[in-house]
């Protein structure tokens, strides 16, 4: 006799939205427990406990977030993993990739482990943590990266903080590619880099601050790409800024490495102009480059190359209040997530099919997770999207403790109204 | 009403200086108030032939409505030679309120200690607020509420009337 | 979203300075009035009695986060001989330096109900950060930021300029040495293009010239005896001996050969030229003694410039803020 399944839903009328599987019509969607067992045509005696009404909506295979800074632990008064998760949650998102630079550092079995256990008490999204790539994210010694990988890590990185010399990026990624671990690596030459809080360009000169040139990113990338041949090392640019970055992703991959890249929403959005005013809300890490380069970036998802990822940065009021150079870097994106990235549609920047491909395919493959999918037998991570909605956001909406999000007050359109993970309904507008 | 011509007016100031200043013990200097000031000081100090160079005076950082209306925008540089112990004719073009004056004293006497000032104004239209008067006046006019005369110059010197909007009174 | 710069916020709704944060984006006509204002500040200089009562009853506060006694007591002067109360703060030996956010310093600050902040800082965009911060009605004059901008340094320069070599549509003014660091040639270069000079060169070697300074205006020379060509202003910028730890320069004695103002390579400029610095001058390192004393040097007169220039700027913002608060009744 089949046991009843406890949790049934039915997502009527939406316009599922999955091109990876070729998914582009409006049908029903049917979910048993944390499974969608059936699209279009409901399986055999099956009963819907609850009815979602999808009509004039999309629904998307939940979103799949590379980047995310959830304070927690050590950095409370930024962030906790309960309220940064429920605001990617509002985002659509049901995998979110959590930074290693928390305190302490990802860099042992049992913290990788806490951080999925605190997601999952909180249940807004699953958190999949990115490990610390060298211990204490010093760049001087090897992580216990099998261990890391072991207890649920899906990559690993040194965020931004920097390596002590060459010889150690080259063992690190050696001994990851030995136990076939995905290295995330945002590249960059500290010492041309330079300390600089911003894009070096004419706005910098003009600003007095100190410059981070493009060759800052692209020198340590072509060093790195050598040593990704040399070792075979699965190997994913996260938050890349510049044309020339774009550029040498692209070589690489018709060479034949393995090697992925995604984009941080803010760098398809903002440029160093906008740093005219000093706003600290732009000062964030890596540096959004020149106009060309943004144009080039948001090219180069529409043409399938770059994953987006949120590179959410919440911080404290104070944090953010001094001049330019002397606040944290860094921007509260998760609440405001998929509404910019739809705006971005809506504004014809990008296609549907590169954004959603952006969100869900692309990451999955970074992190070699059968995710960002609606198939059935699949895991139920969905979310149910009104294209057409416009929003704005003030500080009272934000799930997230970060107030430091540059689309307040501005209407986007495009809202995530409805957000189920593993067959839960998390949120609902 | 009809206005007065500057030049009869001249002509009867300087009769006046000359009567007032026969006696004078000490050097006597001619200052003139930017700018209208400054045209009539010009003419007088030739008509009266004064020795001492013409100094003139721009009050600009002597006003008393900075709090309400900030720095005047075009501010003149204020030349004067010594004025210690000497007898000071200041001359202005209108004389309405009384505070330009009074800015004009305070600011002379940062300069110097004179012995004794003089005030020769071409025209008196009444409206005292503060208890100052003038010793030598070309003619005295009344003038309507929202009614202001001006001087033009500096060649030729020349008076027109204009009718102001309800708020604000030019010292 | 449309930006709040510096230019922007430095002037209230009748375009009059309320701030002086920065010489970029301000008129020709305004920049004009601030000279003119300067200049008529010069005459009481010479009287015996220096002050004007203008800012009688204000409050000034120099908030001093960077140490600088020169151009403190500059301001300290100026303030007084506008009758003004002045209180120095040299935050660098306070409360700032045990950790105390330059947010918390202002906050406590509004307390003493002052009507002006002087400022100088280490960090750029920092007049700008407290403009836009403090209670509204205070005026802030910016002292030097990082290496944004130094704008009474500049305008004094121009003011000797002015008085020394008349108007700037006919001359062409070089600016040596480190501009990269340089806050006050960066104030130099808007206020000399807004002011109509059309050659402005800055002269130095590549690693002390910013990527694209030529967005800003100006062309930039390696080699000083072609760059001085033609010139009628030479300012010579202050060397900082940490440049020679840096990896920006070799060493002194290379620098002066090349970019050294000495008697021969101001023979190269226009007969007539004036030899200007913001000071304090390192002979001998950027500069000949000669010339430093010399009868084409005017760097005593830009020192003599400098209060009544810092005069007219607190006495005009002064005057933007009283508007202001008028209006807003």
């Amino acid at each position: 006799m089949k046991v009843q399944p406890q949790n049934t839903i039915v997502i009527q009328g939406g316009h599922v939205f999955d091109p990876q599987h070729s998914l582009d019509a409006v049908m029903d969607i049917f979910i048993e427990n944390d499974t969608v067992v059936a699209l279009g045509t409901p399986p055999q005696g099956f009963i819907a406990n609850e009815t979602i009404n999808a009509r004039g909506k999309m629904v998307f295979p939940g979103f799949i977030d590379l980047n995310a800074f959830l304070g927690e632990p050590g950095f409370s008064q930024k962030g906790t993993i309960a309220s940064e998760t429920r605001a990617a949650a509002q985002s659509g998102i049901t995998i979110l990739c959590s930074t290693p630079d928390s305190k302490p550092v990802i860099d042992s079995a049992t913290l990788a482990a806490l951080v999925q256990d605190k997601a999952q008490q909180a249940g807004y999204c699953r958190v999949q943590p990115i490990g610390a790539l060298t211990a204490g994210l010093q760049g001087e010694q090897l992580s216990n990266m099998f261990a890391l990988k072991d207890a649920g890590c899906v990559a690993l990185s040194n965020q931004d903080a920097s390596f002590q010399d060459s010889r150690v990026i080259q063992q690190c990624y050696h001994y990851a590619a030995g136990f076939d671990i995905c290295v995330f690596s945002t590249p960059l030459d500290t010492a041309l880099a330079h300390e600089g809080c911003m894009h070096e360009g004419p706005t910098s000169t003009h600003l007095g601050l100190a410059g981070n040139p493009v060759s800052a990113e692209i020198s340590s990338m072509a060093q790195q790409l050598i040593l990704c041949e040399e070792t075979g090392t699965k190997l994913h640019f996260s938050r890349i800024t510049s044309k020339q970055a774009l550029d040498m992703v692209i070589s690489a991959q018709q060479k034949g490495l393995a090697v992925t890249a995604d984009v941080a929403l803010g760098n398809l959005y903002f440029n160093d102009e906008d740093c005219a005013d000093y706003n600290s809300l732009m000062h964030v890490t890596p540096v959004y480059r020149s106009q060309q380069d943004r144009q080039a970036l948001l090219q180069g998802v529409n043409d399938g190359y770059l994953s987006i990822c949120s590179n959410h940065r919440p911080h404290e009021l104070a944090a953010k209040m001094a001049p330019f150079a002397a606040t944290d870097a860094g921007i509260s994106v998760l609440d405001s997530f998929a509404a910019a990235i739809f705006n971005l549609v809506d504004t014809g920047k990008l296609t549907l099919a590169a954004a959603i491909g952006a969100l869900t395919a692309l990451p999955a493959k970074a992190i070699d997770q059968p995710a960002g999918q609606i198939i059935p037998e699949g895991r139920a991570d969905l979310c149910i999207a009104d294209m057409k909605q416009a929003c704005e956001l003030s500080t009272e909406d934000l799930a997230s403790k970060g107030h430091n999000n540059p689309w307040l007050g501005e209407s986007l359109v495009g809202k995530v109204t409805c957000t189920i993970n593993g067959g839960h309904i998390v949120y609902r507008a | 009403m009809s206005l007065p011509q500057p030049a009869a007016l001249l002509d009867k100031m300087t009769r006046d200086l000359q009567n007032l200043t026969a006696q004078e013990q000490n050097e006597v200097v001619m200052i003139g108030i930017h700018t209208g000031g400054a045209w009539v000081a010009q003419q007088l100090h030739q008509s009266l032939k004064l020795d001492n160079d013409l100094g003139s005076l721009d009050i600009s950082f002597y006003r008393d409505d900075f709090t309400q209306k900030g720095l005047h925008p075009q501010i003149k540089s204020s030349t004067l030679g010594d004025i210690e112990g000497k007898t000071v004719i200041l001359v202005d073009d209108v004389i309405m309120s009384g505070r330009t004056i009074r800015a004009a004293m305070n600011e002379l006497f940062d300069y110097g200690r004179p012995a004794k000032i003089i005030l020769a104004c071409l025209l008196d239209t009444g409206r005292r607020e503060l208890p100052i008067q003038a010793d030598v006046v070309g003619e005295r006019v009344t003038l309507a509420d929202d009614q202001r005369i001006k001087l033009s110059g500096p060649e030729p010197l020349a008076l027109s009337m204009a009718t102001i909007a309800k708020q604000g009174s030019p010292a | 979203m449309s930006l709040i710069t510096p230019s922007h916020i430095q002037l209230n709704e009748e375009g009059r300075l309320k701030h002086f944060l920065t010489t970029e984006g301000l008129s020709q006509p305004l920049l004009t009035e601030i000279l003119d204002t300067a200049d008529s500040f010069i005459s009481t200089q010479e009287r015996n009695v220096k002050t004007v009562p203008l800012l009688r009853g204000k409050t000034v506060v120099n908030l001093f986060f960077e140490n600088s006694t020169r151009t403190r007591s500059t301001f300290e002067l100026a303030a007084k001989r506008l009758s003004a109360n002045i209180l120095n703060l040299d935050i660098a030996r306070s409360a700032t330096s045990k950790g105390e956010t330059l947010m918390d310093t202002l906050w406590n600050l509004e307390s003493m109900y002052s009507d002006m902040f002087v400022v100088r800082h280490a960090d750029s965009g920092a007049a700008h950060f407290i403009a836009q911060h403090i209670t509204p009605n205070v005026a802030v004059i910016n002292a030097g930021d990082g290496r944004h901008a130094h704008p009474t340094q500049a305008m004094l320069d121009m003011l000797t300029i002015r008085r020394e070599k008349g108007p700037f549509e006919n001359l062409t003014v070089a600016i040596v040495g480190d501009i990269l660091h340089s806050r006050v040639a960066r104030s130099q270069i808007y206020a000399l293009k807004t002011l109509g000079s059309t050659d402005i060169r800055v002269i130095g070697p590549n690693t002390l010239i910013p990527k694209d300074i030529e967005s800003l205006g100006v062309r930039a020379y390696n080699n000083m005896a072609q760059g001085l060509k033609g010139v009628d202003v030479v300012i010579m910028l202050r060397l900082q001996k940490e440049r020679m730890q840096a990896a920006l320069l070799p060493s002194e004695a290379e620098y002066y050969r090349l970019f050294g103002l000495s008697t021969d390579k101001l023979a190269l400029a226009n007969p007539g030229a004036i030899v200007m610095h913001p000071g304090p001058i390192n002979r001998g390192v950027e500069i000949e003694s000669a010339v430093a004393d010399g009868p084409q040097s005017v760097i005593l007169k830009q020192v003599s410039n400098g209060i009544p220039m810092r005069m007219a700027v607190m006495a005009m913002a002064m005057g933007g803020q009283n508007q202001t608060r008028q209006e807003e009744g």
